[in-house]
């Protein structure tokens, strides 16, 4: 059961995670840096372990620096055409806002994710009283993607036995659609599993405390 | 008493998967289900556990006919999959269990699922994600996920898949502490061997064999005819 002060902190926590989240997808361009500004000082302000935190998102700086050849294009167009046929500034802009748009707010989950378990979620939907159809949905999608996602790891990493570390399409194509089968099967055990144990969609997740 | 009189499967018109079973499972025995891959034995559990519509009866000690698919059947069994991660699904282990009892009784016991959970040796592993576990401590979890509800029957499909030595001799030590029921689909004769009293031989849909455990496997030509040995 949990104490007064701890669905305080997670309902804190949730609020936190809303208003971030709604910064980076509401927020105009022109003003990108508030809401990683607030990020920031939520980064500071709660115990996340930046060193590991910030490890995981390099990826960002990858993909973003790739974005950058959209740059060239955009002083080309600007500075030598004058906004002509190359390179339309709005499309430009559109990729960029998307961009920041997408990786704002897949900080802002992963600040959620290393400050919460999946449980502690899931007990904050409980406190703020959601329907029990979204608990329900949130509890059985986290587990299928976990089910796909181990799946496909153990597939991947046959795939690079099979071929050595050199890359077949073909072969990759195949593992796919295999993995997309083996899960079609697994998800149809998983209904069997539910089945048994006489899960229905009316069932009250927020009894479970 | 469990009784399967004249129990027919088919998913569509022409997979006819399972062929008049006739089966008597004796009240607080264990009981093995074995058959070679594709003989019908998952089918036939999960009929029994009320997954799959049949053609036939189940009846419980004489309760009257039970309807396939139907809350009654899955009401009185408990089932333990062979793969722990495609049917524990919650966050941590004891929401895993407080789950069964919401889906069958509509309230949760907190109580009862502590009492569950020290029988089992997994009260540490309270907190704990299902999916994050040993092989073992998941096929625990599975089996007290199935008992917190007291089913009349458990059924066990291929307990033994994926556990070492010390995970089964465990495992066995918990099936054998039981007052339940027990009907066991298994490929693993010694592990049947150490905690089945009787046995039934499925082959292509149909039970071939049923009997004493013991003496169903002493007899070497059945076994090899039906892919055991």
């Amino acid at each position: 059961m949990l104490s007064s002060e701890n669905k305080l902190q997670l309902i804190v926590r949730f609020t936190v995670f809303l208003i971030l989240l709604g910064g980076f997808i509401i927020s105009p361009l022109r003003f990108f840096y508030l809401p990683l500004l607030l990020l920031g000082l939520a980064l500071c302000s709660f115990p996340v372990e930046l060193k590991k935190f910030f490890r995981k998102q390099l990826f960002l700086l990858v993909i973003g620096f790739s974005h950058l050849f959209l740059f060239g294009y955009f002083v080309i167009d600007r500075v030598f055409l004058g906004g002509g046929p190359i390179f339309q500034t709005e499309h430009f802009i559109v990729v960029l806002n998307l961009f920041y748009r997408t990786a704002g707010s897949y900080l802002v989950v992963s600040f959620f994710n290393s400050l919460n378990s999946f449980s502690e979620l899931l007990a904050t939907l409980k406190i703020l009283r959601f329907p029990p159809l979204i608990i329900m949905l949130f509890t059985i999608s986290y587990r299928l993607v976990h089910i796909f996602d181990s799946r496909v790891r153990q597939m991947l990493i046959a795939y690079r036995l099979r071929t050595g570390g050199k890359q077949r399409p073909a072969l990759f194509l195949q593992m796919l659609k295999s993995a997309l089968f083996k899960s079609f099967a697994s998800g149809n055990r998983i209904t069997g599993a539910l089945k048994s144990r006489n899960f229905h969609s009316n069932l009250d997740f927020r009894k479970i405390k | 008493m469990i009784e399967l009189k004249k129990v027919n499967l088919f998913f569509n018109p022409g997979k006819h998967v399972l062929k008049d079973i006739e089966l008597t499972i004796q009240a607080g025995c264990s009981t093995a289900l074995l058959g070679a891959n594709g003989s019908g034995k998952t089918s036939l559990l999960w009929v029994i556990a009320g997954i799959y519509k049949y053609k036939g009866e189940i009846i419980f000690r004489n309760q009257g006919r039970l309807n396939g698919g139907s809350k009654e059947l899955r009401d009185k069994t408990g089932v333990v999959f062979q793969n722990p991660d495609e049917q524990l699904f919650m966050p941590t282990v004891r929401e895993e269990l407080a789950l069964t009892l919401l889906q069958k009784h509509d309230r949760v016991d907190e109580a009862l699922i502590g009492e569950i959970m020290e029988r089992f040796g997994i009260v540490e592993l309270a907190d704990r994600a299902p999916h994050k576990l040993s092989e073992g401590e998941k096929k625990k979890v599975a089996l007290s996920a199935a008992l917190v509800a007291k089913p009349e029957l458990l059924i066990l499909d291929e307990p033994t898949s994926d556990l070492d030595l010390p995970g089964k001799k465990e495992f066995l030590k918990l099936i054998n502490s039981l007052e339940q029921t027990r009907l066991v689909a298994t490929h693993d004769l010694e592990f049947a061997r150490n905690c089945c009293d009787r046995g039934v031989i499925l082959e292509s849909g149909r039970v071939v064999a049923e009997g004493k455990f013991e003496e169903l496997i002493d007899n070497r030509r059945l076994l090899e005819s039906c892919g055991l040995i």
